[in-house]
């Protein structure tokens, strides 16, 4: 490298040898008057303002003739308002991140463009953070996104009707390609309102509507970091490391619309996870004798939602290796399940489950349940942002797992090259190689854990 | 400053950069003009005293010749046979150098360009490229290797320089 920058000096000096760039403020001398951009500027101008005094004149004509002047005006200018703001992700995935190339079209309800994107807008080379999603304006009414992937040499393509009210803020994720379930919309759309629900704590109150920038700035006025954990309705991967001086912000159009401390509570309108038990069974009462309550908790990670199609199932051995408890845990439950089981040492195994992973991931947690008392368990749902940075794109890819905390096994299908570079399990995660070993009684004093519903 | 004066001593300078970063003279002196054309309409503001019109131009010229090498890449996805973006001008010299720097994804040609041609720091580097600077570090360890096994200089440093805040 010592002579790389002489070596592209020279390349750059016989490139330029003969490249002529023409003075801007000269470019006008050589051209007739009427060329000039004074000149163009005063003709557009004129141009207008004879548009607006005929519109005017037409107006006034018509004046007892509302319906076929004023009609006409009212309602052919839908491109007009920027009542809604929409923005577009694939999936879960950042369009910035690589492929696939998407092209959007937003139409009105009378099947009129409004406008056409695509994902090649983005900087594909940039962090997920600084890419996020398409971000759109659109009129507020009955609208339909056409989106249209291209992938390899196959094209896909599919409508997604929207309503969009005046001042609302949509997200509206693809799932074109890999990214359908069968069945499946076209696009979910999601409010940004639904999206930072339980996101958005006291302290991230005052942040809201500042850009990123601005945040960063008031935060560290603060004594605070930060760090952005969603971009335009994508949530972006986040260590699950607890910093109390740390701020979580969601990002939309630009924008905070939401934070939250690590640790802190939801503003208003957060629900406590400890307080709805959708899977649980209420042991009903006193625990018989020689038993103790496993209690399991399927936290969200950041407030990652839970994907489409992913089901965790729940299996506890003794050490003979019979089954004391298979808890049935579907695929829409979340929140805290309870179980009796006979007291003494068990492995708690989860089984994450998939279309795109057929054989599961299993995760082994060894826990001791003592007589009478209770243990709790918190496991975890997260999505891994995978970036397709390859072209073409691998066949599959981890979109998303589950599970306990313990050793895991990853079937073959989730080996990928993106995923094996972060390696599994995660490096320094402790002893057992997963993120959280939080299996703990509930007499035992509680030391550190993610688990919400009892902090 | 003056336009004039900045356009003399940054039109140059702008050609050289954008011709490095698409390795095409015409490409280079159209992304030098547009940004100095934009840079000029928008002089009151460009080239106020409190900001830096040349960091600026570079990174509208970057951005430019981004988008002209998206344009094209998309181009030879759609369109194979109808568009080829590997031809080398065979007037230029170091043609050994100009296939390394082809075969580096724009953003590490960019980081390369800028760090090792243009002697900007990574600080500097990364707020023209738009990133951070440990991206730029990424990029430029990245082309290092690249660029090492491409031109059979194993022993390549990088010799990375971050601006004190």
């Amino acid at each position: 490298m010592s002579d790389l920058g002489e070596r592209l000096d020279r390349l750059a000096d016989a490139a330029a040898e003969g490249v002529e760039v023409t003075r801007p403020d000269q470019r006008q001398a050589g051209r007739p008057w009427w060329r000039t951009e004074p000149a163009l500027v005063a003709v557009g101008a004129l141009v207008v303002v004879g548009i607006v005094t005929a519109a005017i004149l037409v107006g006034g004509d018509n004046g007892d003739n509302d319906v076929a002047v004023g009609g006409d005006d009212g309602g052919g200018s839908a491109g007009q308002g920027t009542d809604a703001v929409v923005a577009v992700t694939y999936g879960d995935v950042s369009l910035g991140g690589g492929p696939p190339d998407l092209e959007l079209r937003f139409l009105d309800a009378d099947g009129a463009v409004i406008a056409e994107r695509s994902s090649s807008e983005l900087d594909r080379e940039a962090d997920i953070a600084e890419a996020g999603g398409i971000v759109q304006r659109v009129p507020a009414g009955d609208l339909e996104l056409e989106a249209t992937l291209q992938q390899g040499g196959d094209v896909e393509s599919c409508t997604q009707p929207f309503a969009a009210a005046p001042g609302d803020r949509l997200i509206l994720r693809v799932q074109l390609g890999l990214e359908a379930a069968a069945g499946a919309d076209c696009a979910q759309v999601q409010s940004v309102d639904d999206w930072v629900a339980d996101r958005s704590g006291p302290t991230g109150e005052s942040y809201i509507g500042l850009t990123q920038a601005e945040a960063d700035e008031q935060a560290r006025q603060a004594g605070l970091t930060t760090r952005v954990v969603g971009v335009d309705g994508m949530d972006l991967a986040a260590t699950m490391d607890f910093r109390p001086d740390r701020l979580n912000l969601l990002l939309f159009d630009g924008t905070v619309v939401a934070g939250q401390l690590d640790g802190e509570e939801a503003a208003a309108g957060g629900t406590e996870p400890g307080g709805t038990e959708p899977g649980g069974t209420e042991p009903g009462g006193a625990v018989p004798a020689g038993h103790g309550t496993l209690t399991v908790e399927l936290e969200r990670v950041d407030g990652v939602p839970p994907v489409q199609g992913v089901t965790v199932g729940l299996e506890a051995y003794d050490s003979g290796g019979e089954v004391v408890a298979e808890p049935d845990w579907g695929q829409s439950a979340e929140g805290v399940l309870l179980t009796t089981v006979p007291a003494g040492r068990m492995r708690l195994v989860s089984v994450t489950s998939s279309p795109s992973v057929p054989g599961g991931l299993r995760c082994e947690t060894p826990i001791e349940v003592p007589d009478g008392d209770s243990v709790r368990v918190s496991c975890w749902r997260r999505t891994r942002v995978a970036r397709a940075r390859r072209w073409p794109r691998p066949a599959r890819r981890p979109t998303a797992f589950s599970g306990c905390p313990g050793a895991c096994r990853r079937p073959a299908s989730l080996v990928s090259p993106r995923t094996r570079r972060l390696s599994w399990p995660r490096p320094g995660a402790g002893p057992s190689g997963c993120w959280l070993a939080t299996a703990r009684a509930a007499s035992e004093p509680r030391t550190i854990s993610r688990s919400a519903s009892t902090s | 400053m003056e336009f004039a004066e900045f356009f003399e001593q940054t039109a140059p300078r702008l050609v050289r950069l954008c011709f490095l970063t698409t390795l095409d003279r015409e490409a280079a002196a159209d992304a030098a003009q547009e940004a100095l054309s934009r840079a000029w309409r928008d002089w009151p503001r460009v080239g106020a005293d409190s900001s830096d019109p040349a960091a600026w131009t570079t990174t509208v010229a970057l951005n430019l010749c981004r988008s002209r090498w998206r344009r094209l890449t998309r181009q030879a996805q759609l369109a194979p046979r109808a568009y080829s973006v590997d031809g080398l001008p065979d007037e230029l010299p170091d043609v050994d150098l100009q296939r390394a720097l082809r075969r580096l994804p724009v953003r590490q040609r960019e980081a390369v360009v800028l760090h090792y041609w243009a002697d900007l720091a990574v600080d500097a580097c990364a707020r023209a490229m738009g990133v951070t600077p440990g991206a730029v570090k990424q990029h430029l360890s990245r082309a290092r290797q690249r660029l090492a096994a491409d031109l059979g200089e194993p022993d390549l440093e990088l010799d990375v320089e971050v601006e004190s805040p």
